[in-house]
């Protein structure tokens, strides 16, 4: 028992502590209020908006716009309708994405690792390295269109194999060349990733490598058993924050081609929304159903991921951390 | 804690609703407007009509259109002339001519804040007319406010009603480098109808300004396809507009220009377009690239590169001012010599508060006297059938051209139909039917498959969108 519950003290203390701790709540909402504001207005309205329209069928009738409920015709339009292009522009936005967080995951560590060693002129490439980066990525695509377009057009690339004797690649204009082309500038822009790790591997403990060098360890079990246990959650958070962003392409297929050609390769799934919402007629409420269910697919990865996070949970020496709540 | 939690829940559920009510209200305002505006445009030209005492100088028009620094400084000094001579003033707001300028309409149209007047893509003007946004002009044309334009560019909604004439006339083209032509010992293409090319006589020609590179030419034995470098022939695939002017040219069309006939699957449409794309697979021709929206560099630049010949819209004249190895002929024959044309209107918005200020105000902008340094850039040819005719208006705006473009254009307007009206005008469904027709004919054109073979697979639906009659 509190001995200082009898002589009055402890209540006084306690109110004292409730009203300090309710002003320092307020302040809190009123500091996060901002975020939750913008959160409420510009992300979770327009999501609930975009469901509501889901369901409709939206046309524009003498000026004015008119909603028709159509129920789930949209969804079955979708997925039903031998019109839709739904089904072809999800899978080649997958195949996209899947590739491309492999391969930025897999390029960015090798490089990060290799850049973290040293050496004579490692600031310079960390520095060559994630340049490209901060260059908007429209200016980046029409760039690599430039360098990779016909020779005939100015194009550097096909112009150099041509004086080799080798016969021109269809970069742009081919169905799987045109992949290959992302994925280069998917690699060519991924400078911030490399800096992540780069500076996620600067918490490996040095004294753990050293002891695994004394107990005869080359390369590959200095990676295997301290670099990568420690490094796990952050390449945990780059292959989610990778993934949604491959998802999202829009930019490059824009730009370097028209209503996703060759062979609608490049129609990935946020320029087939962009294309029905605002460039066809009469297609918003089937836009909107489209973005509903490429946010399920989403979550449904960001799930599975989630589900394996515990293979991406940094098991280092220091044990675990207890979760305390206040 | 509890305190906090419901402060919290409080808070979340008032921006909620509030955001809701923000939404709901803007709605109700916009479409209130709009509806207001569309149902009421009659009244309140009515009431300009009646308001006699409202002095011209308290209107102010806005002007949405696209272009660039040099079309910018026109139609701000043509505005400027135009508020200087009736006092109406312009609020005139000039975006990138790309695909962004349709979104930007659209998303005024939500806000219920359209302009009074604004450019308009061939392809989506039909669209803003099944909206019901769009005015009537007609009585602009009856009253002589606007002289007779070309048929090929005065557009009629389904109802006959005209909804827009072209700010200007544009035309496909045949350009070529002239050093290439004498290099390869080939001469050059006609300026002439009558003269055009026949199909073989092009092709052989074609073949005679590829090359290898070991400098054989197509045309000579051991050319190695593989390892061309020069194409004869460069054209935008990406773009319906850069090759249809084939299907008609061999004998068949789009859809015929009354709008009754639909020729889009006929086999001689599929034929002339099958004649182009044989040249891409013998690597004779190439296509520039899939994009038009942000092209890198023109299709004259491509005649200062690796090709011989390129065929892009007149609008490219602009690009050769200067350029003395560039000159411009017909497009080659098949059955008969054509070429198609196109002209992004201006239209009037019947949401607008001032319809007969901004009804006097189109009819001032479309008139070639106030786009004389645009006509004369070679940018926009003009929107008049007298001004290919009439000796005096012609050397208005043909001085500054190359001789040949200067005989190709007249040639091809004086021509009995020898220009091909773009179906974007007048069929209702074009937007549709093109979009299925993008999204296969590029395997075709880049030789992967054949153009039957994608016409037996897209026909039927893009004819039952024509059949439909409708935009949406």
């Amino acid at each position: 028992m509190n001995p200082e519950s009898k002589t009055g003290v402890a209540p006084v203390y306690v109110k004292k502590h409730a009203k300090g701790a309710t002003k320092e709540a307020v302040a809190g909402y009123l500091f996060a209020a901002p975020a939750i504001i913008g959160f409420l207005v510009l992300t979770l309205y327009p999501m609930l908006a975009s469901l509501f329209y889901s369901f409709h069928k939206i046309t524009i009738l003498s000026g004015s716009q008119v909603m028709d409920w159509i129920g789930l015709d949209n969804y079955r339009y979708i997925f039903n309708n031998p019109s839709s292009e739904f089904k072809k522009s999800i899978t080649v936005t997958l195949i996209y994405a899947f590739v491309n967080v492999a391969l930025v995951i897999f390029f960015c560590l090798i490089i990060a690792l290799l850049l973290n060693r040293k050496f004579i002129g490692r600031n310079m490439l960390r520095a060559i390295f994630f340049l490209p980066s901060v260059v908007p990525m429209l200016a980046t695509t029409i760039v690599w269109q430039m360098l990779l377009q016909n020779q005939a057009k100015g194009g550097l690339v096909n112009w150099l194999l041509l004086q080799l004797g080798i016969a021109p690649v269809e970069f742009l204009t081919d169905p799987i060349r045109i992949f290959e082309t992302l994925f280069i500038m998917s690699l060519w822009t991924c400078g911030g990733t490399i800096v992540v790790f780069i500076a996620t591997l600067q918490d490996v403990p040095g004294e753990l490598l050293e002891a695994i060098e004394m107990d005869g360890g080359n390369a590959w079990h200095k990676f295997l058993k301290v670099t990568y246990p420690t490094i796990k959650p952050v390449l945990f958070f780059q292959l989610i924050m990778c993934m949604m962003t491959s998802i999202q392409i829009y930019t490059q297929s824009v730009v370097l081609s028209r209503n996703g050609a060759p062979d609608r390769m490049t129609y990935f799934i946020n320029v087939m929304i962009y294309d029905h919402s605002f460039v066809q007629v009469g297609m918003r409420g089937l836009a909107s159903a489209e973005a509903w269910i490429v946010f399920l697919i989403t979550m449904v990865i960001t799930g599975i991921l989630f589900y394996f996070q515990g293979s991406f949970k940094r098991d280092d020496s220091m044990g675990k951390r207890k979760r305390v709540r206040l | 804690m509890k305190f906090g939690k419901r402060n919290l829940v409080l808070s979340l559920a008032l921006t909620m609703a509030f955001s809701a009510l923000a939404g709901c209200s803007g709605n109700s305002n916009n479409s209130g407007n709009a509806k207001n505006a569309a149902t009421e445009a009659p009244k309140a030209s009515e009431a300009a009509a009646d308001k006699k005492d409202v002095s011209a100088k308290d209107v102010t028009l806005e002007l949405l259109y696209w272009g660039d620094d040099v079309q910018k400084k026109l139609v701000e000094a043509a505005a400027e002339k135009y508020t200087a001579d009736t006092g109406v003033k312009i609020n005139a707001q000039v975006l990138p001519a790309d695909g962004t300028f349709d979104t930007f309409i659209q998303t005024r149209l939500q806000s219920g804040e359209l302009p009074d007047i604004s450019y308009m893509g061939e392809g989506d003007i039909q669209k803003y007319n099944e909206m019901g946004i769009l005015a009537d002009i007609s009585d602009l044309l009856k009253d002589g406010s606007i002289p007779e334009k070309l048929p090929a560019i005065t557009i009629h909604s389904p109802e006959q009603k005209v909804i827009g004439v072209g700010l200007s006339n544009q035309m496909e083209l045949l350009f070529y480098s002239k050093s290439k032509f004498d290099e390869a010992g080939v001469s050059y293409p006609p300026t002439k109808v009558e003269d055009a090319w026949d199909w073989d006589t092009f092709v052989a020609n074609a073949k005679k300004l590829t090359k290898d590179t070991k400098g054989k030419t197509a045309a000579d034995a051991g050319f190695d396809a593989s390892l061309t470098e020069n194409y004869g022939l460069g054209f935008t695939a990406g773009r319906e507009f850069h090759h249809f002017w084939a299907a008609n040219a061999n004998g068949g069309g789009i859809v015929s220009p009354d709008g009754k006939e639909f020729q889009w699957d006929s086999p001689k449409s599929a034929e002339g377009i099958q004649k182009l794309a044989d040249l891409v697979k013998d690597k004779v021709a190439s296509p520039f690239t899939y994009t038009w929206s942000t092209g890198i560099g023109s299709a004259v630049d491509a005649l200062s590169g690796g090709y011989a010949m390129a065929i892009s819209g007149s609008w490219d004249l602009a690009n050769i001012k200067g350029n003395e190895d560039i000159g411009v002929g017909v497009l080659p024959k098949m059955e008969k010599a054509v070429t198609m044309n196109a002209g992004a209107p201006l239209v009037v918005y019947n949401t607008s508060k001032h319809i007969e200020e901004a009804k006097k105000f189109y009819a001032y902008m479309v008139n070639p006297e106030n786009s004389l340094e645009l006509l004369k850039s070679g940018a926009w040819l003009p929107n008049q059938a007298d001004w290919y005719t009439d000796p005096a208006l012609v050397d208005k705006w043909t001085g500054d051209l190359p001789e040949s473009a200067k005989e190709t254009i007249l040639s091809y307007s004086t021509t009995k139909d020898a220009i091909v009206q773009w179906p974007a005008y007048y069929v209702p469904a074009y937007l549709k039917m093109n979009t299925e027709y993008e999204k296969s004919i590029d395997q075709a054109l880049s030789g992967k498959k054949s153009v039957k073979e994608i016409y037996d697979s897209i026909m039927p639906a893009i004819k039952k969108l024509w059949e439909s009659g409708k935009v949406s």
